[in-house]
């Protein structure tokens, strides 16, 4: 009868921690951000599978991975040409999650026409770069509010000219949304850099 | 529902031709933005600094900013852009990515300065890329599923089938030109270089190309290998992977880009009005008079860059076939040649191995 009651117990705590665990996986990250096109708030679940920032450089040094994810649960995995995950640069907390995907936002990369970023870029830099790496930024967010209205999920793929190059323009770097483009690319760089080690 | 959105911006400068900067989207491409904002088109034909109609003549100066041991290198690669010698064996450690990890080593000054110069003086782009954008024509590694390299498995050779976006679909553009003979890029002709024996049409009913051919064949070492050169290949290929390779001068791929720009407006070898031009370099140690730096300096990675303007219209041109474009400097007032400060960098001007076996067809055209 002990027994009974002892297997009974773990049965009810296993199935509790089973609830808290999917209770836990369910919880969204949320981030808020405010500046000049009003308040916003996203929401990244923290599906662990699911990339929800990526860096990608179409042209690549050999000795750095081309490609770095950042996962929804925080872990941050660099790939190497094949596409094969070639090794877990850092397991970030939430909290640096949402400041990426919040700089990631800020730049206006999920804006509707994304295709004004480039131009900017153009129009700011007023020059182009042979051989410069494209990065190509690649991100999505579950669930996307502006202003209060539930949009659907986006995905969008971006590419720029290694807005790093521009770092000494000021110009560029007048620019809000180019500064922390440049912010968010050093970052995901570091990543790259530090997978390659 | 997921929304989507994807462009990306790629170098369209070609080999001879043009362009600047592409943004694509699910609907398709643009190709860009010249100076007076009119949208360009991918065939656009870019010429250097300094190109007008009938400017006959344009003198380019080259200094070295702040870095004396990029002297050496950079005049070398002066005297090798402006002798036009094109050589075979003009490589060592060319490679595809295909062959996997690239060795370690230190990266060759010249072949950089020569390959940068190769952007920012005589305005050429780079010859292996599909629609300017993709470069699925250097290795079987990047964007397999972008084509077929044929029966002989060499991509960018003649065999080849690009596509847009999957086989299947309609044929990429090919922006390069290819010798309507031979479809040759390692050999250089008597024959005038010009639109009567070069073109970039590779139709399969309206297209130029020899035989069988699908493709204009890419001066990549593969394909020199099957065309039965060793150790050549193109100043102007463009290495997914960079890689420690030295190379000695142009081939005869890089000189005939070269000419077809230099045949002017009209594409013809002195047609009337007689629009062809050449171009000069020369070495100037105040670069305060210079039109190129050539520099250390950041690169976000790459090996090597140059930094110029947008491109402008250097004469009237019909508003629905503007065909002709000049580079600008960048907003520094220069054509900037970069070298990526934190590398390993050699800078002797021996094409060293070749020399040592005798073979000197890469070397000692323009190491004098």
């Amino acid at each position: 009868m002990l027994c009974c009651r002892r297997l009974a117990l773990n049965l009810i705590c296993l199935g509790l921690l089973v609830f808290i665990v999917a209770a836990c996986l369910e919880s969204d990250v949320v981030a808020q951000l405010s500046d000049d096109a009003g308040a916003r708030e996203f929401r990244v679940p923290t599906d662990s599978n699911r990339i929800v920032l990526s860096l990608e450089r179409k042209t690549t040094p050999a000795e750095l991975p081309p490609r770095v994810d950042v996962y929804a649960d925080g872990r941050v995995v660099c790939h190497d040409n094949e596409g094969k995950a070639s090794g877990l640069a850092h397991n970030l907390d939430f909290i640096v999650v949402e400041e990426l995907l919040r700089q990631a936002v800020s730049t206006g990369l999920l804006e509707a026409d994304s295709r004004e970023l480039a131009r900017r870029q153009r129009d700011l830099t007023r020059e182009y770069i042979d051989d410069a790496p494209i990065f190509i930024y690649d991100f999505s967010v579950d669930a996307y509010r502006l202003d209060g209205e539930l949009k659907d999920t986006h995905a969008h793929q971006v590419g720029l000219i290694a807005p790093i190059l521009f770092k000494n323009s000021e110009a560029f770097m007048a620019d809000p949304q180019m500064r922390t483009l440049v912010e968010l690319a050093e970052t995901l760089e570091g990543y790259r850099q530090e997978a390659s080690q | 529902m997921i929304a989507s959105a994807a462009f990306w911006l790629h170098d369209l400068l070609w080999s001879g031709t043009y362009i600047g900067i592409i943004v694509c989207n699910l609907l398709g491409c643009e190709f860009g933005e010249d100076t007076n904002g009119n949208q360009m088109n991918e065939f656009a034909i870019v010429h250097p600094f300094g190109y007008s109609e009938f400017v006959g003549q344009i003198e380019l100066s080259v200094c070295v900013d702040s870095s004396p041991p990029l002297v050496a290198p950079t005049e070398r690669a002066i005297r090798s852009w402006n002798k036009l010698v094109p050589a075979l064996f003009n490589c060592q450690g060319c490679r595809t990515a295909e062959e996997g990890p690239v060795p370690a080593g230190q990266y060759d000054a010249y072949t950089a300065v020569l390959h940068e110069l190769g952007h920012c003086a005589m305005a050429l782009g780079h010859f292996n890329l599909i629609d300017g954008t993709t470069p699925t024509s250097f290795s079987n590694v990047a964007f397999p599923a972008l084509s077929d390299d044929g029966l002989d498995d060499v991509r960018g050779s003649a065999d080849d089938e690009h596509f847009i976006v999957a086989p299947g679909d309609p044929l990429a553009d090919n922006l390069t030109w290819f010798r309507e003979a031979d479809n040759d890029p390692f050999i250089l002709h008597n024959d005038p270089i010009d639109s009567s024996s070069f073109s970039r049409n590779v139709n399969p009913f309206t297209g130029e190309l020899p035989g069988d051919d699908t493709w204009a064949a890419n001066a990549n070492v593969r394909v020199a290998e099957l065309l039965g050169y060793s150790q050549s290949q193109g100043v102007m290929y463009i290495a997914q992977f960079p890689v420690p390779y030295r190379l000695g001068a142009p081939s005869s791929d890089d000189v005939n880009m070269v000419m077809m720009a230099r045949s002017g407006a009209n594409q013809a070898v002195g047609g009337v009005p007689d629009d062809d031009y050449s171009v000069t370099l020369t070495y100037e140690s105040d670069c305060t008079m210079a039109d190129i730096r050539v520099q250390f300096g950041e690169t976000a990675g790459a090996v090597g860059l140059c930094r110029r303007g947008f491109l402008e219209e250097p004469f009237m041109q019909n508003p629905l076939f503007r065909t002709h474009y000049r580079m600008t400097k960048n907003s520094s007032g220069f054509l900037d040649v970069v070298l990526d400060i934190n590398r390993s960098w050699d800078f002797s001007t021996i094409f060293a191995d070749s020399f040592e076996s005798g073979n000197c067809g890469g070397w000692d055209e323009e190491a004098q």
